[in-house]
């Protein structure tokens, strides 16, 4: 058996995070500070999961994005509502843009579509990703998923909520040269959207199975979106 | 028509992905009880999910978010819930938030509605055996 470079480091790699998880066990007493009456561990900070790259990397992941996408050359400072809260302090919220919801006479004839409840912003990560925000005022905070520009730029930017199993809402962010995504849905018929500032977002009765669309080059793209069980 | 999966080369990734598991591991195990802690919950519960169930926890109140973190593009869902029963029956129809999430940390973020007894948290994925907890976490108040 022989073993490349690449296995070897992934490897040590695992062992090294072995090492610490178990040395971070035995330092803390074991994982079984579940219950409210445990002993009280060490505070964590509540992003410590989160990494951070080095300072250039962020500078050129957001130049990848502003390249990428019109809407993030233009300037930010949508007002979140205030009632809503953002506990994750690497989110610039100053800077966020809310995405335009279709105009009804744009889903004219698409069926049972129309705009979301949901107030969505794309916001600006301190690693250097944009995160999708859906606000609803009865939630203590937004929903809430985050990409790079390269994930982004493929299609994996987008979130669906799904209040019970029928009514779903479905946000999104498109590249630049994208001008419309065709949904499919659960029942087999498909609505198309209109991509407006590289975003797309609407509310449908059913749950959505995929989310379709002509890249710039010309090639179709589909990405599964399934929101029901 | 194709699907696609993400093939750039981003050498720092593979790097941040190996560090945020560890330190998601670490999150974990260090669950504690101080404001706005971080929770990887240790299971019970009788509510079920179609997919494969990430895990429940009835001994939190206060929920205030879930996250749920895949690796590698994986379409999957977080669930957040405050009830007035501990085994769910209020109700089992989890308002879900479902994505890719694939940043460095990978997460679908899920807000708790405020209030109730008894809080869940819940994470689903597109494989369903891909029940991994010490890839979920929840954030509560004090």
């Amino acid at each position: 058996m022989s073993f490349t470079t690449a296995t070897v480091q992934r490897l040590l790699a695992l062992l090294a995070c072995a090492a610490i998880v178990a040395a971070f066990v035995a330092l803390t007493g074991g994982g079984t500070a579940h219950s409210e009456d445990a002993p009280t561990a060490a505070p964590q900070p509540a992003h410590s999961y989160d990494p951070q790259p080095p300072a250039a990397v962020v500078a050129e992941l957001e130049a990848e994005f502003e390249e990428q996408f019109a809407l993030l050359r233009e300037p930010g400072g949508d007002a979140i509502p205030a009632t809503t809260h953002i506990d994750d302090p690497r989110l610039d919220v100053a800077e966020s843009r809310q995405l335009t919801p279709p105009p009804a006479a744009r889903l004219a004839g698409e069926g049972d579509v129309e705009a979301p409840e949901a107030i969505v912003f794309v916001t600006p990560k301190a690693d250097g990703s944009q995160c999708l925000l859906a606000v609803f005022p009865e939630l203590h905070g937004p929903g809430q998923t985050c990409a790079f520009a390269d994930q982004a730029a493929d299609g994996y930017f987008l979130l669906t909520y799904s209040p019970d199993n029928v009514i779903t809402e479905l946000y999104g962010l498109m590249p630049d040269g994208v001008d419309e995504v065709t949904v499919d849905l659960a029942d087999g018929s498909s609505v198309t959207l209109p991509v407006i500032s590289n975003g797309y977002l609407a509310r449908f009765d059913q749950p959505t199975v995929a989310v379709n669309w002509t890249d710039a080059d010309g090639v179709e793209q589909s990405l599964g979106a399934g929101s029901g069980d | 028509m194709s699907y696609r999966l993400i093939t750039r080369a981003r050498p720092w990734r593979g790097v941040v992905a190996l560090v945020a598991a560890c330190a998601t591991l670490l999150t974990c195990v260090a669950s504690s009880h101080a404001a706005s802690t971080a929770f990887c919950p240790a299971g019970g519960g009788t509510m079920t999910l179609a997919f494969g169930v990430g895990c429940t926890n009835t001994d939190h109140t206060l929920l205030i978010r879930v996250k749920y973190y895949q690796p590698n593009a994986m379409y999957h869902c977080a669930v957040g819930k405050n009830g007035p029963q501990q085994d769910g029956s209020s109700g089992n129809a989890f308002a879900a938030w479902c994505g890719y999430g694939a940043t460095g940390s990978g997460e679908v973020i899920s807000p708790a509605p405020a209030g109730g007894t008894w809080g869940y948290a819940r994470g689903k994925n597109e494989d369903t055996m891909g029940l991994t907890w010490s890839l979920f976490s929840g954030i509560k108040d004090h």
